[in-house]
């Protein structure tokens, strides 16, 4: 099992369709892109052609959202096959998921649905992991994911729970700052002892996304910038973690790419002002 | 206490069968009752699928305007809500004219579609959960 630790990568964006021509006719000033891997499972279409292209000229990532790790239905063989058929045409440099389930009984809700933080439930997921990396040949890294509500019968708190899945798993993790934020305020814990509560060696990804707030909770819509709230934790967690491979997420309310490339460059000129010019290239 | 198995059952119907049974597994924040935080699942299902639909249905609901189509989708969305607690989640389909199946309620979408959407406190299609509910 390919089990190196990924490259860092700088900055980058989740590919849209929106963007595709813009990507290729002008070059933009990003890294990297991210990939939404359901997407592009199929065997052929604009979709891929269009995949192909821009990964001759930029490293990708595949990011999905129906594994399903968590749930008690049986994984998904067929979905794991088409997922590595296409690990195997992009070569991504990692695949993501969220710790989460989507469903159980054949149903999938297409939902990140939260996970009670119990031993029972540790356990059953690490299993699972291993499973999905024995099959896929590599380390998977996994993702935090908002939550609205907690369960009464968890006995840890989601850090302990995150960072218990990547030791034992042996997997990598993907640190949602906006996630972080989010769940912090719905459920009232410190997102400062969230960020200080996951192994730093095991972080190798953040994604940074903008919200919707409705004043008791906040819901993780995606379809906004990013706001200075999120902005700031992302400045203790760079300050935290170091450099880190950083990608914007947008996946409502899709705007030009040139004003995602300028949140792009907002982040990049926080870390380069947090860990400077000098630490940051030499991650690259 | 629920098992995981048990408890992701129980979530399920809450979101799939409007099951309130499920309230009594998560907690009230300091901020909000359970059941608006349970809500934002339940509603996020229904305004995914009522996306869903106005984009696979676009000329309809260009035709019906939003009121028109928004009772459409309630029409069409009330069976899968009655009955989709059941197991596996057996399908309702469009009537034969519009010319396509819909395995729900998993909402499959195909591959090829548009990206992947986040949850939204309110569908694009101007359709909001009020006027659904």
């Amino acid at each position: 099992m390919t089990s190196d630790k990924p490259p860092y990568l700088g900055f980058g964006l989740g590919l849209r369709p929106q963007h595709y021509q813009e990507i290729l006719q002008g070059n933009p000033a990003i890294d990297w892109f991210e990939i939404i891997s359901e997407n592009y499972m199929i065997e052929g279409g604009q979709p891929l052609h269009m995949l192909d292209q821009i990964r001759e000229r930029y490293p990708v990532v595949m990011h999905g959202v129906s594994l399903s790790i968590a749930s008690t239905a049986p994984l998904d063989m067929d979905y794991l096959g088409a997922l590595k058929t296409l690990a195997g045409r992009v070569s991504p440099k990692w695949i993501s998921d969220h710790l989460c389930w989507t469903g159980v009984h054949g149903v999938n809700l297409h939902d990140l649905l939260p996970i009670p933080y119990t031993e029972e439930a540790l356990d059953h997921v690490v299993a699972r992991v291993g499973q999905v990396q024995d099959f896929l040949g590599r380390r998977l890294t996994l993702e935090n994911v908002s939550s609205y509500v907690t369960f009464g019968q968890s006995e840890m708190t989601e850090w302990e729970f995150v960072s218990e899945v990547a030791r034992r798993a042996d997997c990598w993790l993907l640190f949602d700052v906006n996630n972080v934020y989010v769940s912090a305020f719905n459920h009232e814990f410190s997102a400062d002892d969230f960020l200080h509560g996951v192994p730093r060696d095991r972080v190798v990804q953040f994604h940074v996304a903008g919200h919707s707030h409705e004043e008791s909770h906040i819901i993780d819509t995606h379809d906004h910038p990013v706001c200075d709230e999120v902005w700031d934790f992302y400045r203790e967690t760079v300050t935290h973690f170091g450099p880190v491979s950083t990608m914007i997420e947008r996946d409502d309310n899709i705007p030009p790419l040139a004003e995602l490339v300028d949140e792009l460059d907002h982040a990049r000129s926080i870390a380069r002002e947090v860990l400077g010019e000098k630490r940051l290239e030499a991650a690259e | 206490m629920k098992s995981l198995k048990e408890l992701q059952e129980t979530f399920q119907r809450g979101i799939l069968a409007g099951d309130d049974a499920i309230l009594a597994e998560v907690k009230d924040s300091a901020k909000e009752k359970r059941n608006v935080l349970f809500g934002v699942y339940r509603n996020a299902y229904v305004a995914r699928l009522a996306e869903i639909l106005g984009d696979d249905y676009e000329q309809l609901h260009s035709y019906l305007g939003d009121q028109g189509f928004a009772r459409l989708v309630k029409a069409y969305i009330a069976p899968i809500r009655q009955t989709s607690g059941a197991r596996g989640g057996s399908g309702v389909t469009f009537p034969p004219s519009s010319g396509k199946a819909r395995p729900t309620p998993s909402i499959e979408r195909p591959p090829n579609s548009p990206n992947w959407r986040r949850p939204s406190p309110m569908p694009s299609t101007g359709l909001t959960p009020s006027r659904l509910a």
